[in-house]
């Protein structure tokens, strides 16, 4: 416990964490106020024009409408014919609306059940830089030898190293989430658009940013086993980045039903509490072979477990090793 | 002797390191036994093996076989219960570089719970308390040497452990440091010093031990060892050449050397001077000649390659 407290004030000394988190801060930022753009809601000029566009549409609607809903309703009754089962064409749907020509302007809603999940992110890969710096600084400056003739016991030294940076991702991924939420809230605020956001949706928002926090303090645990491990922060970075945005995107593209083993998968998953992934699955039909797209679900439970378990391979891993290993 | 008279001692000790040609044996059967009190040299070339007998004595690395003690509690197991007891430098002081030193000093002190106000003492005593709120980054050499040597007192250790303390530092620093380690030795503590310059240890020492190639070669008093051991007698006198057959005669080994004459093996320059001088041959330089740890290598093996550089099995 006193080595815990010793590498939570260590990890306070070291200003690379506040330009971290002034880094994850000003990212967010960046975030909110792009937010702020798309929400802006249409200005006179931009209704105007829309009006009148909008009013050319219906004029000609009025016209050809009749005739575009009867080709529309024949096209759908040969396709349902054509596969055997009911398609749905949204003929019912053709008449102009005044929306189509304005700028779209997601509502909060949309901000909270979509965009939320992939800016967490941001606050994760920091955390998982500043559990990296936090071990391989030391053994790549050496200073852990002049450590480990202090405290020789090492699982405790690589325990201790591995949970204070865990520990100080909470607040720091609690504060960057909730710098997101509420700015996200505020921009629509401001704007006047908030719409009425659901009890449940809320629930939902902050289960989001639970899990977040959990997967930062997560993400530090297993950068600063992968800094153990590797010894330097480029090459513990590097491999993270080149498996997670160069391997698994090919592969994602190349052999779509791994996408349920991937880990960028397994995060949105953890982060969205399930997600759906698309596999096209081909079959033999009369008129050759038959392709579409099959929507499944990786879900939250799936997600854990695979977290769960390669997050304890690595620190386990990374004990071992480092109860073995000779220190230069 | 038990084992509880050495502050440190080894037995059979052997390290290989595996490298891209093969096996690689950096200590070889050491067996080193440092008394309790005193400074102890322990000397041998560049890859020699001695930083890494140091470092498994300090658990940093793994032993291959042996057994080492440090007063007498078996080490890696027992470390722990004897750390407390060691304070050491192992090759060059290794700081966090943008922490000040009195950050760097006060997360070890922390680290083993040691008195409020540890911290402030030993930078008193290591001459940086003016500078302890600096960046260790802008410490010049000697001043890292200080810090490190700070860290190893805030444990108030009986063993100190300095390897190559000397390195890179400038003829006042070296002085510093010698200084300090016998201030260490007259407290009661005993001080393990490597090097592999003969002459900086030949003075602060009290014991030694002398390794080539992993191997034990020689050890105790530095007297014993390395004291006795001048490579001869330098002669200038008027007629070499005569002076050369009374020498011979006298059943001495004699090279002519320019003007001059190198009596070799003779430890006695008296016995020359009267010798010479009962001859009619008057003496105009008369100078012991000490040698080189490279000398003292070369006698005490015979061979010429003991650092192990290069050197794969
Ligand atoms: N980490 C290592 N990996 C491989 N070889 C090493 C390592 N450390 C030291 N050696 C080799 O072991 C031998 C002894 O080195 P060392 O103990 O540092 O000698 P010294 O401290 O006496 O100069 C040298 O040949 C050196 O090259
Ligand atoms: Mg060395």
């Amino acid at each position: 416990m006193r080595l815990l407290g010793v590498e939570l004030r260590r990890l306070a000394a070291r200003r690379l964490i506040g330009f971290v988190l002034l880094g994850g801060l000003a990212a967010v930022a960046l975030v909110v106020v792009g937010a702020w753009f798309t929400a802006q809601p249409p200005t006179e000029a931009q209704l105007a024009e829309a009006q009148t566009m909008f009013e050319q549409e219906l004029e000609y609607w009025e016209q050809e409408g009749d005739q575009m809903v009867a080709d529309c309703l024949e096209s759908e009754e040969q396709e349902s014919e054509r596969l055997g089962e009911e398609v749905d064409f949204g003929c019912d749907q053709m008449a102009p609306q005044l929306e189509w020509f304005l700028p779209y302007a997601p509502p909060l809603e949309e901000i909270f059940t979509s965009s939320l999940a992939s800016v967490a992110f941001i606050p994760v890969l920091l955390m998982l830089i500043i559990g990296v710096t936090a071990t391989a600084a030391e053994l790549s400056t050496g200073t852990m030898s002049t450590w480990l003739t202090f405290v020789p016991r090492r699982t405790r030294v690589v325990l201790s190293k591995i949970a204070a940076p865990a520990l100080v991702a909470l607040p720091l991924t609690a504060l960057i989430m909730g710098v997101v939420v509420g700015g996200f809230y505020g921009v629509y605020a401001f704007h006047g658009t908030t719409g009425t956001i659901s009890a449940e949706l809320w629930t939902e928002v902050a289960w989001i940013a639970v899990r977040t926090v959990g997967l930062g303090a997560a993400a530090a645990a297993v950068g600063s086993a992968l800094g153990v491990l590797l010894r330097h922060t480029a090459v513990a970075l590097g491999l993270v980045f080149v498996w997670s945005v160069v391997v698994e995107q090919i592969l994602r593209g190349t052999v779509p039903r791994l996408q349920p083993y991937l880990l960028t998968t397994n995060l949105l998953a953890w982060v969205q509490g399930g997600t759906e992934y698309w596999i096209n699955e081909c079959r033999d039909s009369a008129d050759g072979v038959f392709c579409e797209g099959v929507e499944h679900t990786l879900s939250l439970g799936a997600a854990s477990i695979y977290l769960g378990v390669g997050a304890a391979v690595i620190l386990v891993l990374a004990t071992l090793v480092f109860r073995r290993r000779d220190v230069g | 002797m038990g084992q509880t008279d050495y502050a440190i001692s080894t037995r059979d000790l052997r390290k290989t390191y595996r490298g891209a040609r093969g096996r690689h044996v950096a200590v070889d059967r050491l067996d080193l036994r440092v008394p309790v009190g005193g400074v102890h040299g322990f000397l041998g070339p560049n890859g020699s093996g001695k930083t890494t007998t140091i470092r498994m004595l300090l658990g940093l690395v793994r032993a291959d076989s042996g057994r080492m003690r440090i007063f007498g509690q078996h080490v890696p197991e027992q470390l722990p219960e004897v750390v407390g007891r060691v304070g050491a430098i192992v090759e060059s002081p290794k700081f966090f570089p943008s922490f000040t030193g009195r950050t760097n000093l006060d997360l070890l002190a922390r680290a083993i719970d040691a008195p409020h106000g540890r911290v402030d003492e030993v930078l008193e005593a290591t001459g940086l308390r003016e500078r302890g709120a600096d960046r260790y980054r802008g410490y010049s050499l000697g001043m890292k040497q200080r810090l490190a040597i700070a860290a190893t007192l805030l444990k108030q250790p009986d063993l100190l452990i300095f390897d190559e303390p000397t390195n890179g530092l400038d003829p006042a620093g070296i002085h510093e440091i010698r200084g300090t380690m016998r201030r260490l030795a007259d407290e009661g503590r005993t001080v393990l010093v490597s090097s592999h310059i003969l002459a900086e240890v030949e003075q602060v020492a009290d014991t030694v031990s002398i390794i080539g190639r992993g191997r034990l070669l020689a050890t105790g008093p530095v007297a014993d060892v390395i004291g006795d051991r001048t490579a001869g007698v330098r002669v200038g006198v008027a007629e070499p050449e005569r002076a050369r057959q009374v020498l011979e005669t006298a059943g001495l080994l004699v090279r002519v050397e320019g003007q001059h004459l190198m009596v070799d093996g003779e430890r006695d320059p008296a016995r020359i001077s009267w010798l010479l001088g009962t001859n009619g041959l008057w003496v105009n330089e008369l100078a012991p000649v000490r040698v080189g740890l490279e000398s003292v290598f070369l006698e005490l093996t015979g061979s010429s390659t003991l650092g192990a550089e290069g050197d794969v099995r």
